[in-house]
């Protein structure tokens, strides 16, 4: 197994028993540069199928497809191992984004007619519109031009000389509704004629709607088109070659696409406030937790709000991340396990958590770029518990008047949270979340579902992976 | 489990409902029961707690771990055996709650367009693989009777301009 680390596209643990977690990451990696041509309902099963491409892990594949993707993946716990502190110049923050807007183009094949004459072209776009309209390609435009080749001789006389006319190809619809087989290779026009038999049966459909075949040449072809309508310039400029389509830039998501969306110094702060949350994540692991910490910052003030580590063992719901929503809700006059006479919750959760020692504490750990900043640990003595429960709420800077829950929050955690975090983060109103390790068994944010995407839901965040680059 | 237990179960589920409409609580109320016992009843408390993950559901585990605890029980072994009854479809962040704990066993009121976690907007039990048995759809229309008697009027805690949005419940 030794060879797999070599492969490790991430291999953020040093710890030679822990294995599976490496297997995991480089999953994930692999996965991530190929998720536009898996429709999101099987990207799951597919990613775990990329573990075949690694000789090391192809006995695992076997034993997989016994027992199910599900079950292998329950066997390994992601969070086990504690993390390695970031180093501000070796980051990649990327953000995690709806299918379809980073990585390949999600392609998709359909049937295509050439028009016999170029001024049949309106009559036969007007025709097909009635006749057999593609509601779910209506981003793509109806006619494709291609130009005639000609050679340099040719392109110097064609001023004078009258041009031959370009070639007009309309589309009809998926390839599927004709009962053809999807191309595996096309050449560099993107155009390929079909068998005789599956022309016949292409003609025979149209004739059945009555489309008006005498606009068209008689022979029939496919090409590929974006399945989606681009968001992206990088995607516009991928698809629009194949065939044209229209293109509304998002600028936001572009904005979010983009490698420079931070700059070095917003990276600076968001790897100095991970490394704090990772170095929770030591203290949780030492007590026999899942290695995952939090830290919350007000995104207005860059102050620290609220900040947790994993307590799961002793309650089952105190991932981190609740932990840390609940402190807020204590510092703003609420909050239940600081209040509740559960014993067991009470002595763990606030006080180790440290707020006094987790910056001042001298670890093994290289943490400079954390002890640094002298402002930033003064600012979290002072807001420590005893000050906390002498002053009232809205002196130290989480005026519950105009606070509500947590809006305006950044939240750093360890790993990708579960649904449980992902949606306690949604129900909370969070502004940004930032994660280093992703969980593929249970992780929302990115690995099983991508939360933040969905439609439906009635708040959204941005989510951003940090992940080191070498 | 015969249908008039049922019934009374979700009745006691809707009685604390009540209560937290009348504390100006999102209406929603739950109540775990263990060997035909109930053992835990909890209602919204978001507003009360400032705390956004306060769910009824969610109050209800923290009885129940309290619950075990006097018992000397294992939380593990008893989770898995605890049936729920709950007015309105649990969240995604409470469904996730309970496939953790290996609750397999959940009935509820109305649905929840907003954010419903067992089919509205996301499947968590479908999505996780949870062995859950889901029963829906008992006593919906006093569940969305309910909501809507607390949808008439405003939250309290909700920032200017936030406050009163409709609610769609089917």
């Amino acid at each position: 197994m030794a060879g797999s680390r070599d492969f490790a596209v991430l291999d953020l643990q040093n710890n030679s028993d822990d294995l599976g977690v490496d297997l995991q990451f480089q999953d994930f990696g692999e996965a991530r540069t190929q998720p536009a041509i898996v429709s999101s309902s099987s990207s799951q099963h597919e990613q775990t199928i990329h573990f075949s491409e690694f000789p090391d892990s192809a006995t695992d594949e076997n034993e997989q497809e016994k027992i199910g993707p599900m079950i292998k993946r329950q066997k390994k716990d992601g969070h086990s191992t504690p993390l390695l502190p970031l180093h501000p110049a070796e980051v990649h923050v990327a953000a995690i984004l709806p299918e379809g807007v980073h990585g390949l183009v999600n392609l998709t094949q359909v049937v295509v007619l050439q028009v016999k004459e170029k001024q049949y072209t309106s009559r036969a776009v007007k025709d097909l519109s009635q006749k057999l309209p593609v509601s779910s390609l209506s981003h793509l435009k109806r006619v494709r031009r291609i130009p005639t080749v000609r050679n340099e001789s040719e392109c110097q006389k064609s001023d004078l000389v009258t041009v031959k006319p370009d070639k007009m190809f309309v589309y009809l619809s998926f390839v599927e509704e004709f009962g053809i087989l999807c191309f595996k290779e096309f050449g560099d026009d993107n155009i390929m004629p079909v068998s005789s038999e599956d022309a016949a049966r292409v003609i025979a459909i149209l004739n059945e709607k009555k489309v008006d075949l005498s606009l068209f040449s008689n022979k029939v072809f496919v090409s590929r088109v974006a399945r989606y309508a681009p968001k992206v310039r990088e995607m516009y400029d991928k698809v629009a070659p194949l065939w044209p389509c229209s293109f509304h830039e998002d600028s936001y998501l572009t904005r979010l696409s983009s490698d420079d969306f931070f700059s070095q110094e917003k990276v600076n702060m968001i790897v100095k406030h991970m490394n704090k949350a990772i170095e929770l994540g030591y203290k949780a692991n030492e007590e026999g937790n899942p290695a995952v910490g939090v830290v919350m910052v007000d995104h207005q003030s860059g102050q620290v709000v609220s900040a947790a580590k994993d307590s799961r063992l002793i309650h089952p719901l105190q991932h981190a991340v609740m932990v840390a929503i609940d402190y807020i809700a204590y510092r703003q006059g609420g909050g239940v396990w600081v209040h509740n006479n559960l014993p067991l919750i009470e002595e763990s959760l606030y006080g180790p958590c440290g707020i006094n020692d987790i910056y001042t504490s001298t670890s093994n750990i290289e943490l400079g770029q954390v002890v640094e900043n002298i402002g930033c640990i003064e600012e979290f003595r002072s807001n420590s518990l005893e000050d906390l429960k002498t002053r009232n709420a809205e002196e130290i800077g989480m005026n519950s008047m105009t606070t509500y829950i947590c809006t305006g929050i950044d939240v750093y955690i360890t790993h990708e949270p579960c649904m449980m975090c992902a949606m306690a983060l949604l129900h909370s109103r969070v502004h940004r979340i930032f994660y280093c390790c992703p969980d593929l068994q249970l992780g929302a944010l990115g690995s099983i579902t991508k939360l933040h995407t969905l439609p439906g839901i009635n708040h959204r965040y941005e989510v951003f992976m940090v992940t080191p680059t070498k | 489990m015969t249908d008039q237990q049922k019934d009374q179960w979700m009745s006691e589920a809707f009685s604390q409902a009540q209560v937290a409409l009348s504390s100006g609580e999102v209406p929603v109320g739950c109540v775990f029961v263990f060997n035909g016992e109930i053992i835990a009843r909890g209602r919204n408390t978001v507003n009360e707690t400032h705390n956004a993950t306060r769910h009824a559901e969610m109050n209800c585990i923290d009885q129940v771990l309290m619950w075990c605890k006097s018992k000397l029980l294992d939380h593990r072994i008893v989770f898995p055996k605890i049936s729920i009854f709950v007015t309105v479809e649990p969240c995604g962040m409470c469904a996730d709650a309970l496939g953790q704990l290996h609750v397999s066993d959940i009935t509820y009121g109305c649905s929840n367009d907003r954010f419903g976690g067992c089919g509205s907007v996301v499947n968590i039990p479908k999505l996780y693989k949870y062995p859950m048995k889901i029963q829906k759809g008992i006593q919906a229309e006093k569940a969305v009777e309910l909501l809507k008697d607390f949808y008439k009027g405003e939250n309290p805690n909700a920032p200017t301009g936030k406050a009163k949005r409709k609610i769609k419940t089917t």
